[in-house]
This record gives structure tokens, C-alpha cells and sequence, in this order.
């Protein structure tokens, strides 16, 4: 059984500074918008609880990666200007090379650079687009050597490097970008045909692969609702994973809605995981859940394990 | 208003070429570095004059039909062959959507004269530009993509390709005087892999899927829309087949096929003539 496991993480950059950087990393991310009175209930005690609620959930992902011993990790992310231009805005797209980097650093914040460079698997990625389109996507890719066209300083979104880096345990990786930012974006449908497509292709490897979803919950960085979050959507969305009932995620999209875009269009991702994983009869379970407002989205984890 | 005219032709560059002369240098250029197939021997001055003629009867008539049926805009399929786009970013199916208009280039006789002429080095008498109808691209892209086509998106030109003096891809832009002498229609371009060098690209069910959805969004629209399908038929440009005629179904599949079924779109009309050339 090549899939042998799926997790989902949020995405916040809060989640990878040190909580004396939370109050100038959430101001960043909130900007001028007035917000909900929950999130006064922020009080520095409350939020150091949330710091090691965060970290306990970071390094139990870290664990499980580990304890696998997976020969590589695909991860699905959404892109923000950050690898494609106008010039080619694509729906689905692999990375077929050796290495990708990204500066995740925040410039706003005044952050050195902090260029990551991950290896990925490229034989892999090779399989994985090959069988995908013949099975009807049209995929794009990438081949050779990684070339940022939207920031070309600044290279891979931010989401892939933290979050590898952070989790991947040094494993190759498959970088697969889906389009949930730009209108219109790739139907939730959509991304579930193509999770159940990728746990196919991977029948055509040996290898012992795990698929993580890096981006989402609800929230707007940086948006017209930034610090509003969606716990209601989010726990939804957790649950109908841990019944593996994708399929009720991937319509939401079929309204248009100011709640649906922001990060929450990132659990579009979330989606293409837990349809990889139920295509091999299995659920996911819910590591934890807290919808903190200084990192701007509900901050959930889960793992989708086989028992092999 | 459904499709009110569907085409096809080949747009291999001597093709365009009025004399010998010029079908010999283009042969030279692309083929005479690779075993040739007997059946080139036959393809002397009188087989090409012969070609030529049926060039322009077929051209003519390809030209008649756009004519006759006035569209508001031609949907060009076109395969990219690494020239907006090079190995480093790949699209599959791309539908450009930019206000820029597209600058290219024809190159009808570049090799006929005293010498032979880099068409994109003569804008002044090669070059060619294609109003694109922004708004209607965006429609079929948002359509594809509700009927679960990936189609990538580009709203800006930004050559990244193999050679960007040459500008756009020349299926795009080759034919269109032999179509449309004024260039007065808008286009709205859509680009499939083709000979790039990815295993991954689009079988010949996807292909007609993919024709069968762009002439189901013609049906919702209210403009008098053509297809044109250019490239093909039968041969690899500057690969070890060359001059071969070998059937690639990839060329087939992609370039041909995906103007959808003829049916939609009445008699098909394709160039019905072959060369190794």
C-alpha cells in the first residue's frame, strides 16, 4: 500500500514565531480591521496556553512523520503570487525537479531571509503527473530547475517551506499546488476527484508515501475579515473528515460566499487529502482544533493512519 | 448561438512557401539532418507545384467558409511547442485571457526570394497582430473550469520560451492571413502540450472531451462563434521521426481532435493533402 498517511495542518506564520513575535505577527496579519470581542479573550495567559497547545500539535505531526518512515511526503498548498504569474495561473500543478526553495521571512516584520531549500522526489513527481493526466486531469508542471515566476526572490509560498520544514522530517517532497485563490477557482468536486486520482496513481510505486495538506482553516490574512474566524465551518469541516464524508466539503463552493475565500479556500486542500485517504478506507482523527485570532485561521491538525 | 464553423489545417512552415526554392530550404532546415523516407525523392518541382496549388484551393477554401459565416470571434487551438512556454512552467490546457494583443508573425514566402529570411527578423513584412476577445476567453475559461476541465489561465504575456524574438506560438499566429486576410476577428487562444517533452499530456478521449465542452459553452453564448484547430497531421519538426509521416497519435489527438465532433460544426474542413516536408 504505497498512501500509508494523510495530514492536514493550518496555516498562520504565527505558527512558526516564538510567542514574544505574536502581538507584531498578528498585528501584520489583522491590519486595521475592528475585531470580534472573542478575541479579547486573547489575554497573554490564554495565549501561552495556545502556544503549547500548538507545539504539542506540531511535534506530535513531526512524530508520526518520523515514526512512518515514509520514502516521501506530497504536499498540497495553494499558491499566493508566489510561484506563478499572470502569465500562467494554473488550476493543478506538480513540481517535477530535485529541489524548490522559499524565503518564508517576513519582510514586513523585518525578518532576515530565511531561505529554505527542500529536496524533493522528482521520480515520484514524474509517476504522479503521467498517471494523474491519463486519468483525465490536465495537470500542469514544472520540470528542471525551480523558477519563481510571481516572486522570484522570494520563491515557494510560505506554507509549503514552514510547514515542511517544521513536519517533513527531511523526507522528499512532492510539491502539488492547487488554485484556490484565484477566481475561479478549482471546484471542491473537483479537488476530490483528484485526491481519489493521486491514491491511484500511487498503485504504480513502491514507495511508502504520505500526503499533507498544508494551508486553511477558515480565516482572511491580511483580508477584509483578517482575525475573523469560522469555528463553526471549521468544526464542520473536521468532523465530516473523521466520518470520511469529503464529499459533503467539496460543495461548499458551490455558493459564493466572502467566509469561503481567504484561507478557507485552503480547505480546498484538505479536501484533496481526505479523498486520497478515504479512497483507501480511511478517516481522519482530529489532533486538535483551537481558533486562535492572532494567527487569523482556525488552527486544526489531523492525521489520516493506516495500520501499516 | 452555437459554433457556426469548425477548421483544421497543418501549418508547417514551407507550406506557406510559393516556390521550390522555398520549400527546399525549409526541407534543408528541418529535415536534412535526419534519414529521410524514400517517397522524398518523388517531391520534385512538379510534385510541389502541384502541392502549392492545392495549398491555395484549400486555404481558399477555408478562407471562404470564415468568410461566409462572419463570426465574432475564432477559438484557435494551438499547441505551444516551448515558445510562451518553456519546460519550467508547463500548462496542459492554457486559455489566454490578456488585453495585450498578440504580436506574432506569418511567414508566407520568407524562403521564396533571392534569400532565405528570418520571418521575425522582417516584422515590417511578416508581422502580424491578433486582437484577442478578452471577456468571451474568460467565459470559456470559467466554463471549462465548472465542467471540470484544469484549464490554466493567462491574463499576461510573458514569454518564457525557446525562442522569444519570434514571438507567440506560431500555430497561433501563422495562419491566420491565410483564414482571415484583414486579421479583423478577434481570437480567443487556447493552448495545449503537445510536443514538449512531458509524458503527461492529454489522451485523444480528453482531447474530444475537451472539444465536446468548448462546443456545449458555445451553445450558452449569444456570438457567432468559429473553431480552428492548427497543427498536425502526421510528423515530428525537428525530432529523430522526422519526415517519417509517422502516425502520432499525440499530434493527432491534441492538435486535430480537440476541435470537438464534426457533427457540431457541419462538414469538416480540413487541408486534406500530405507531405514529408
Amino acid at each position: 500500500m504505497p498512501l500509508v498517511l494523510g495530514l492536514g495542518m493550518a496555516y498562520s506564520p504565527l505558527f512558526f514565531r516564538s510567542r514574544s513575535e505574536w502581538e507584531r505577527v498578528a498585528r501584520l496579519l489583522t491590519g486595521s480591521v475592528p475585531q470580534p470581542t472573542r478575541a479579547a479573550e486573547e489575554t497573554p495567559p490564554r495565549l501561552d496556553e495556545l502556544a503549547g497547545r500548538l507545539e504539542t500539535a506540531l511535534d506530535r505531526l513531526e512524530e508520526i512523520v518520523r515514526n512512518t518512515q515514509l520514502d516521501a511526503l506530497i504536499v498540497l498548498v495553494a499558491d499566493r503570487q508566489r510561484f506563478f504569474n499572470e502569465a500562467n495561473i494554473p488550476q493543478l500543478h506538480v513540481f517535477v525537479g530535485d529541489e524548490i526553495w522559499g524565503d518564508p521571512s517576513l519582510h514586513e516584520l523585518s525578518e532576515p531571509s530565511s531561505r529554505a531549500t527542500l529536496t524533493c522526489d522528482r521520480h515520484l513527481a514524474d509517476v504522479l503527473v503521467e498517471e494523474v493526466v491519463a486519468s483525465g486531469f490536465e495537470l500542469a508542471e514544472s520540470r528542471g530547475e525551480f523558477r519563481p515566476l510571481g516572486d522570484p526572490g522570494r520563491g515557494v509560498s510560505a506554507a509549503l517551506v514552514e510547514a515542511v520544514t517544521r513536519v517533513g522530517g527531511g523526507v522528499p517532497i512532492v510539491p502539488i499546488h492547487v488554485n484556490c485563490h484565484v477566481q475561479p477557482a478549482i471546484s471542491g468536486q473537483r479537488v476530490r476527484e483528484f485526491g481519489a486520482a493521486l491514491a491511484r496513481a500511487l498503485h504504480f510505486t513502491d514507495k511508502r508515501v504520505g500526503i499533507l495538506a498544508s494551508g486553511g482553516l477558515s480565516g482572511d490574512p491580511y483580508g477584509y475579515l483578517a482575525g475573523w474566524i469560522d469555528d463553526t465551518l471549521d468544526n464542520w469541516v473536521l468532523r465530516r473528515l473523521a466520518t470520511a464524508r469529503s464529499a459533503d466539503i467539496a460543495r461548499l463552493w458551490d455558493v459564493e460566499s466572502q467566509s469561503l475565500i481567504g484561507s478557507a479556500a485552503e480547505i480546498r486542500l484538505w479536501v484533496g487529502v481526505g479523498a486520497a485517504m478515504e479512497t483507501i478506507g480511511v478517516r481522519a482523527e482530529i489532533l486538535d482544533y483551537f481558533p486562535i485570532h492572532h494567527a487569523a485561521v482556525g488552527s486544526g491538525f489531523a492525521k489520516w493512519e493506516t495500520s501499516k | 448561438m452555437t459554433l457556426t464553423v469548425g477548421m483544421a489545417s497543418s501549418h508547417f512552415p514551407s507550406l506557406f512557401q510559393d516556390t521550390y526554392t522555398g520549400w527546399q530550404r525549409w526541407w534543408e532546415r528541418l529535415s536534412s539532418k535526419t534519414p529521410q523516407p524514400p517517397e522524398v525523392a518523388l517531391e520534385d518541382e512538379a510534385c510541389i507545384a502541384d502541392f502549392v496549388a492545392r495549398r491555395r484551393t484549400a486555404f481558399g477554401r477555408l478562407r471562404a467558409s470564415f468568410a461566409v459565416h462572419r463570426p465574432d470571434a475564432l477559438i484557435v487551438i494551438a499547441g505551444d511547442q516551448d515558445e510562451w512556454f518553456d519546460p519550467s512552467h508547463l500548462p496542459n490546457v492554457l486559455i489566454y485571457a490578456g488585453s495585450e494583443e498578440i504580436v506574432g508573425f506569418h511567414n508566407d514566402g520568407d524562403s521564396d526570394g533571392p534569400e532565405r529570411l528570418t520571418f521575425w527578423e522582417h516584422p515590417e513584412r511578416f508581422g502580424l497582430r491578433l486582437h484577442v476577445d478578452s471577456a468571451l476567453a474568460e467565459t470559456f475559461h470559467r466554463g471549462l473550469v465548472g465542467e471540470g476541465f484544469d484549464v490554466s489561465l493567462s491574463r499576461k504575456i510573458d514569454p518564457q520560451g525557446r525562442r522569444r524574438a519570434a514571438g507567440p506560438p506560431h500555430a497561433l499566429t501563422r495562419t491566420m492571413p491565410q483564414l482571415m486576410p484583414a486579421l479583423d476577428v478577434p481570437v480567443i487562444p487556447i493552448l495545449l502540450k503537445t510536443v514538449e517533452d512531458s509524458p503527461a499530456v492529454l489522451g485523444g478521449d480528453r482531447c474530444l472531451a475537451l472539444g465536446r465542452a468548448i462546443g456545449k459553452i458555445c451553445e450558452r453564448l449569444p456570438q457567432r462563434l468559429a473553431i480552428y484547430g492548427s497543427g498536425g497531421n502526421v510528423t515530428q519538426p525537428v525530432r529523430p521521426a522526422l519526415g517519417m509521416g509517422r502516425r502520432d497519435a499525440r499530434s493527432l489527438g491534441d492538435e486535430v481532435s480537440c476541435v470537438g465532433r464534426p457533427g457540431e460544426v457541419g462538414k469538416p474542413l480540413f487541408v486534406p493533402f500530405g507531405d514529408n516536408r
